[in-house]
């Protein structure tokens, strides 16, 4: 009797033991991020900080999971203005540890962070400051679609929610493949030229940009299937680069999708566009086919995670006839990228997010 | 009375250095209790593998610049060069610049570039001097330098053109304005490794500066070997420079005031001056960045903070010049 | 009487050997004299102490010190024991007298020494010899003119050279400072020292100068005493102008027309 009662406690345990570091190794989570570096947790993160540039980027693909609400401790602000798109989707944010622009490493580490998340393809000043100090960072790319869903499966480990992340990355995976159907097998000479262009007037001169190659813009172009006219310019940097009148015409695109700074009226410009002599003879304003690229809060161009919506958008725009009237309709893709992804109710997005398409 | 002087100013140098551990934005903003390093683990984290090395920095680079700074204003006789103008601090931002905006942005591409443009500029002002058929030697090199100078400003202002407004400009400008924000261990060893034996070379030579800043023949009617003293000098002084610069960014007016502001504690002879310029170097470089570091919890960029009271230092001395020279 | 600098066949130009500014110039210095160096502006007289300095190299000739050529001695050996001071010092910083004086010790100092006590007390003792020790601190842009060509030749002592060249020592003093700088000279020369200084005014020449000599372009008009070498023949060859030479009881006094 007592060595059944042995036998039995034996075989237990070593079912517990075996649990137990079965489950331990599956808390030890180790990434490659964006950057190159690999990071092993043996805890998940539960204080994350965001720094670095343009940190709404990396704070709206954090925002695609539930777990940011609580884990998210503070981030860098370079802007006076409060980010409205993030205020929807966690009232609670401004209870978050502001940290003004530039912050150095010790104000970092005041937050006491046990993750610090910064946008970069290399390996950050700043990550090397916090190494020292234990405090891992984790670099999230964003600059391809590709580089954008392995982001995602990385945030999804950190949170410990691998399921969640591949939700979304079948998402992404579906609407890209829902445009490649239609458009993936157009040849060079069937494919539309198209311009993107962005339309500022930062400093109070006029200037004409065009994305750089690596950039989302340009992707977007790309996968909607157009021939981007801009391509073959040199470009040796990495920003918007400047262009001229000139070289749009000369270019002679058959669509132009334009980018208005928002401190211009999109609608205006596209009018007085219309209007100008010589704008008015392009071939694309000839075929009526200048479009402002749209936006909710935040356009459609920028590489946080509604860059998809741009892409299907530019799809449907610069191929109108592959798709049927129905099909791609972007009140629907609209309410339910917003409903999936942030989870967000009908009548916010409505009211708040659905921008004007025409 | 002199040595009253300079013992002060040693006091003032150390109160500084070991006060400057104590300041910080963590655990909270200012001053770090000794209750605080004994409490969290992190504190003393904090200050062995982030306020020490970016001290250290601090401290060589304005004993660098400043002892630079004296050399290059003695035997060039001109109380209105650093040790940057021979092309050093252009081609140190040229160089930077271009790892910003055109070479990905590694912290490896911008001080590598840094470094590599700032020695270039100093061979290309040399060079240039060389061809120049007329004037002295002094006259050569500085109008080579303001030219080297300019073009590499010139280029600077290409890149800073065609850099992406929203992530590579700030951080351009960022370096353009100097900052120790980056330091770790691994920088301020490869500077001390390269900056050190050069200020010792400087300090022995010291007495020597004096002489080299007398008139050509009456350097020559004393010592032969005034030229390569010179040439090991400047390029001493040079390398020091640039392996400071290309970490620490542009950080102007260190070089150029405190020379004068030690000779106006402890006489222009050189045999003082220049020890007296290295600890006021020091001392200075260390206040600005402890400020910088601390005040705000954004980094102020530590070229603005020198040049703001670098500036305003050379306008009380500019004023006070003239006082003395009605009384002499 | 030793020969403290020998010239030998001496020629130099800044261009071509068809230019010369000193041709075939063969005269003896002997120590302890005071050799005075006279011409028209422009003829050589700088460039003669430059060459002697060693400054620059004659395309033909030999210049002996000692009885020795100058390239037998190193360079830092030659530098012991000929000093110079020019014609317009310039000092960029405002060194204390005596850091300036000190200057001179240079050669005999190593690379990295500072000045010792060997080198103060000789500080010391040429600042006495010239009587600026009561502005030993002062700084050297305080001083009058006359005050800082004191100080420079304080400097030259200061190197205990045996040779001496001044250029134009008088130039920028009055007529009182310049008697004293007149007298200072020949007090170093009777010390055992050989004094050549340049000069424009012959009567400076005439008060001290146990040898004259005479630069034109290229030439060497005369060498000699002051009494064979000052007189209205020569001195007009010299300047290119009639000069006067009138006998006074107290040596000759020369006047242009």
């Amino acid at each position: 009797m007592i060595k059944a009662k042995l036998y039995v406690l034996l075989i237990v345990s070593a079912g517990l033991a075996a649990g137990f570091s079965a489950s331990a190794a599956l808390a030890s989570v180790s990434i490659l991020d964006a950057a190159g570096t690999s990071l092993v947790f043996e805890k998940l993160p539960e204080r994350i900080v965001v720094v670095g540039q343009a940190p709404f980027i990396p704070l709206h693909m954090l925002y695609l999971f539930e777990e940011t609400k609580d884990r998210l401790k503070g981030f860098e602000v370079k802007v006076k203005k409060n980010d409205a798109f993030l205020d929807l989707v966690d009232p609670g944010i401004s209870s978050k540890q502001p940290l003004h622009s530039n912050p150095g490493p010790e104000s970092v580490a005041a937050l006491k962070p046990d993750l610090v998340i910064i946008k970069a393809t290399v390996e950050t000043a700043m990550a090397r400051s916090l190494k020292p100090l234990g405090i891992p960072v984790m670099h999230v790319g964003a600059e391809t679609p590709d580089m954008f869903l392995k982001d995602i499966e990385n945030i999804g480990h950190i949170f410990g929610n691998e399921k969640r992340a591949g939700i979304i990355i079948q998402y992404y995976r579906h609407k890209l493949s829902l445009i490649r159907e239609k458009v993936g097998t157009l040849s060079i000479k069937e494919k539309q030229k198209v311009l993107v262009l962005e339309y500022s007037n930062r400093g109070k001169n006029l200037s004409l940009n065009v994305p750089a190659q690596s950039w989302f813009q340009t992707r977007q172009a790309l996968i909607s299937g157009g021939n981007p006219v801009w391509l073959d310019s040199l470009n040796i940097t990495d920003g918007w680069q400047i262009t001229g009148f000139e070289q749009i015409a000369a270019w002679n695109p058959d669509k132009i999708f334009l980018i208005v700074w928002y401190q211009l009226k999109g609608p205006e410009v596209i009018k007085r566009l219309y209007q100008d002599s010589k704008w008015g003879r392009l071939n694309a304003l000839q075929q009526n086919n200048l479009y402002l690229f749209p936006r909710d809060i935040y356009g459609w161009d920028s590489a946080t995670p509604r860059w998809i919506l741009g892409a299907l958008w530019m799809a449907k725009k610069t191929y109108p006839q592959k798709f049927d009237r129905n099909e791609l309709d972007m009140k629907t893709t609209v309410t339910e990228f917003f409903k999936l992804l942030y989870g967000l109710d009908e009548l916010t997005i409505t009211r708040q997010l659905m921008p004007e398409l025409e | 009375m002199t040595d009253k002087k300079t013992s002060l100013i040693f006091i003032l140098t150390l109160a500084m250095v070991i006060g400057s551990v104590f300041f910080g934005r963590y655990p909270a903003p200012y001053m770090t209790s000794i209750s605080d390093m004994l409490s969290d683990n992190l504190v003393l984290k904090v200050i062995t593998d982030i306020r020490i090395p970016r001290i250290i920095m601090a401290f060589i680079t304005g004993m660098v610049l400043a002892a630079s700074g004296t050399a290059f204003q003695m035997i060039f006789r001109n109380p209105l060069v650093d040790a940057g103008f021979l092309g050093v601090s252009g081609g140190a931002a040229f160089g930077a610049s271009l790892g910003i905006v055109v070479l990905g942005g590694s912290v490896a591409a911008i001080q590598g570039a840094a470094a590599l443009f700032a020695v270039s500029g100093l061979a290309f002002s040399w060079v240039i001097a060389v061809k120049i058929r007329f004037g002295d030697w002094v006259l050569r090199l500085i109008l080579s330098g303001i030219a080297v100078s300019a073009m590499f400003a010139a280029g600077t202002g290409l890149l800073k053109y065609l850099a992406d407004p929203l992530r590579e400009l700030p951080e351009l400008t960022f370096w353009l304005l100097g900052g120790l924000w980056a330091i770790t261990w691994t920088d301020t060893l490869q500077v001390t490794a390269i900056c050190l034996p050069c200020l010792v070379i400087l300090f022995l030579f010291r007495w020597r500066l004096n002489l080299l800043s007398m008139q050509d023949e009456t350097i020559f009617s004393l010592v032969a070997s005034a030229s390569w003293e010179r040439i090991l000098l400047l390029l001493t002084a040079v390398i020091a420079t640039s392996a400071v610069v290309c970490k620490a960014g542009q950080v102007g007016w260190v070089g150029l005031i405190i020379p004068h502001i030690a000779r106006r504690f402890v006489g222009s002879d050189a045999q003082k001056a220049l020890p007296c310029s290295l600890m006021l170097g020091g001392f200075f470089l260390l206040l600005c960045d402890t400020v910088s570091r601390t005040l705000l919890s954004g980094e102020i960029p530590l070229g603005i903070l020198t040049s703001f009271i670098g500036a305003g230092l050379f306008l009380i001395l500019l004023m006070n010049r003239q006082l003395q020279l009605k009384k002499g | 009487m030793t020969t403290a600098i020998c010239i030998q066949n001496l020629s130099f130009s800044y261009d071509t050997p068809q230019n010369p500014v000193l041709s075939g110039m063969t005269v003896d210095l002997a120590a302890g004299t005071v050799t005075a160096v006279l011409g028209a502006n422009g003829v050589g007289k700088t460039t003669l102490l430059y060459l002697l300095l060693g400054l620059y190299t004659p395309f033909q000739g030999d210049l002996l010190f000692f009885g020795k050529p100058g390239t037998h001695y190193k360079k830092s050996r030659i530098k012991k024991f000929i000093g110079m001071v020019s014609q317009n010092e310039t000092i960029p910083f405002d060194l204390s007298v005596n850091a300036y004086v000190l200057l001179g010790r240079a050669p005999h100092m190593g690379l990295l020494s500072m000045p010792g006590q060997q080198d103060l007390k000789a500080a010391e003792n040429a600042l006495a010899t010239v009587g600026m020790t009561h502005m030993a601190d002062s700084g050297i842009t305080c001083l009058s003119s006359g005050e800082r060509q004191l100080v420079n030749v304080a400097r030259a002592l200061a190197q205990a050279p045996d040779i001496l060249l001044l250029d134009e020592p008088c130039s920028h003093l009055d007529l009182v400072n310049s008697r004293q700088m007149l007298l200072l000279m020949k007090n170093i020369a009777e010390q055992g020292k050989t004094v050549v200084f340049t000069t424009h005014d012959p009567n400076a020449a005439a008060a001290i100068a146990d040898k004259v000599m005479l630069l034109k372009k290229g030439e060497l008009v005369a060498f000699g005493t002051a009494i064979d070498t000052l007189t209205s023949a020569f001195l007009t060859k010299t300047y290119g102008n009639r000069i006067e030479v009138i006998p006074t009881s107290h040596g000759p006094f020369v006047r242009a027309i």
